[in-house]
């Protein structure tokens, strides 16, 4: 297979965009669709102060290595988790970010959930029982409320977040199948900011999880290659095989799921759901001072409270 | 035409499988998803209609992750 701008051999074949292309590129084909999204979708610019958030792995690498090679002003957030099994995946994965900073001289910020909350993961996910049930949900529910208050305290515009193509199709599925009509309405590449909420944007969304992988790869960027252990028969795993099935079949099925999505919504699909989230959420936390639709701890302070 | 005489790695396992056939097809005959890894081969990124050749050693890297 060869290179469709310049003859020379192909690395990837992107079937779905009915495009192969080199190395070289490639690697100069992948920026320049997320500078665009970004443009196209208002997600920040130059002068906004970026957190990007950062787990080690090939997605949040790769974009981090994306944004700074444009110019843009960033610093990453790790947090650690605490999850030490076999594969002490949090310490590795944390190393795998570390490196990533330290060569390019950017700013990484390390939260620790232990040291901080006085638990990890594995001991919440083993005392809650929304920890033994879902432990991935419980995981992104404390990560989300990090992300949240570190931007927010740190001043940042914005935070990025490298979900891909994949994870947006996997999760939209997953709404989808449950008729979940308030997250159907919040699955956009930009949530834009209110009280309480950085903007949050996702400039990976049209990106294939496995042309992040290749970008990664390509630009020898080491990431940590192993599964969260918890993750292992997680939901959004199941969805994304059955995806990818349907995409060997018929090339773009996923792109052209998330696409309609947004096509969706932006002709007025879910009128209202979107704010009445966050109308919902104007009350805050007695303890944290974070957004709540409860009205007395949120859910982050409830599941550290062990009284 | 059976010969099993390359070798696809995945997760540290060694899968023997045909030479002389595209990697698309090899995989598929080891029942694993094309869409779900990508191949790298002498420490290049290799597309799935290259010939796997008598003696390889192809790195297939998981590309799906979960959480």
């Amino acid at each position: 297979m060869r290179c469709r701008k310049c003859g020379e051999k192909a690395v990837i074949n992107m079937r779905q965009h009915r495009l192969s292309l080199c190395k070289q590129h490639y690697l100069e084909w992948l920026p320049a669709q997320i500078q665009k999204s970004i443009k196209k979708y208002g997600m920040f610019s130059k002068y906004d102060r970026i957190l990007v958030a950062v787990s080690g792995g090939k997605d949040s690498l790769a974009l981090w290595d994306i944004l700074w090679k444009l110019g843009f002003n960033t610093e990453g957030l790790y947090i650690n988790l605490g999850i030490h099994s076999e594969i002490a995946y949090s310490n590795r994965s944390m190393k795998f970010a570390q490196e990533f900073a330290d060569n390019r001289n950017l700013t990484l910020h390390i939260t620790d959930i232990k040291k901080d909350h006085g638990e990890s993961i594995p001991e919440i996910s083993i005392r809650t029982r929304r920890g033994r049930d879902k432990p991935c949900s419980l995981c992104g529910l404390i990560k989300r409320h990090i992300m949240n208050r570190f931007a927010l305290d740190g001043q940042y515009n914005v935070l990025a977040t490298a979900h891909n193509l994949d994870d947006e199709a996997a999760i939209l599925l997953a709404n989808t199948l449950d008729w979940s009509l308030e997250f159907l309405a919040r699955s956009t590449p930009v949530l834009s900011s209110k009280p309480g909420f950085i903007k949050k944007v996702k400039p990976f969304f049209r990106t294939y999880e496995r042309e992040a992988a290749a970008y990664a790869i390509l630009n020898r960027i080491d990431y940590i290659r192993d599964e969260c252990p918890f993750s292992i028969d997680s939901k959004q795993l199941y969805y994304k095989k059955y995806l990818n099935e349907w995409e060997e079949t018929r090339p773009g099925t996923k792109l052209r799921f998330y696409l309609n999505y947004l096509k969706a919504i932006s002709h007025g699909a879910f009128p209202g759901k979107q704010e009445s989230a966050v109308q919902l959420a104007q009350q805050r936390c007695p303890q944290c001072g974070q957004p709540t639709n409860t009205g007395g701890l949120c859910a982050f302070c409830k599941l550290f409270n062990k009284t | 035409m059976d010969e099993t005489n390359a070798t696809l790695l995945l997760r540290g396992k060694n899968i023997m499988c045909r030479s002389n056939i595209p990697l698309r097809k090899a995989m598929k005959e080891k029942n694993i998803s094309v869409s779900d890894h990508l191949a790298v081969r002498a420490g290049e990124l290799i597309t799935d209609d290259e010939m796997v050749k008598t003696g390889d050693l192809i790195e297939l890297i998981p590309v799906i992750s979960g959480g």
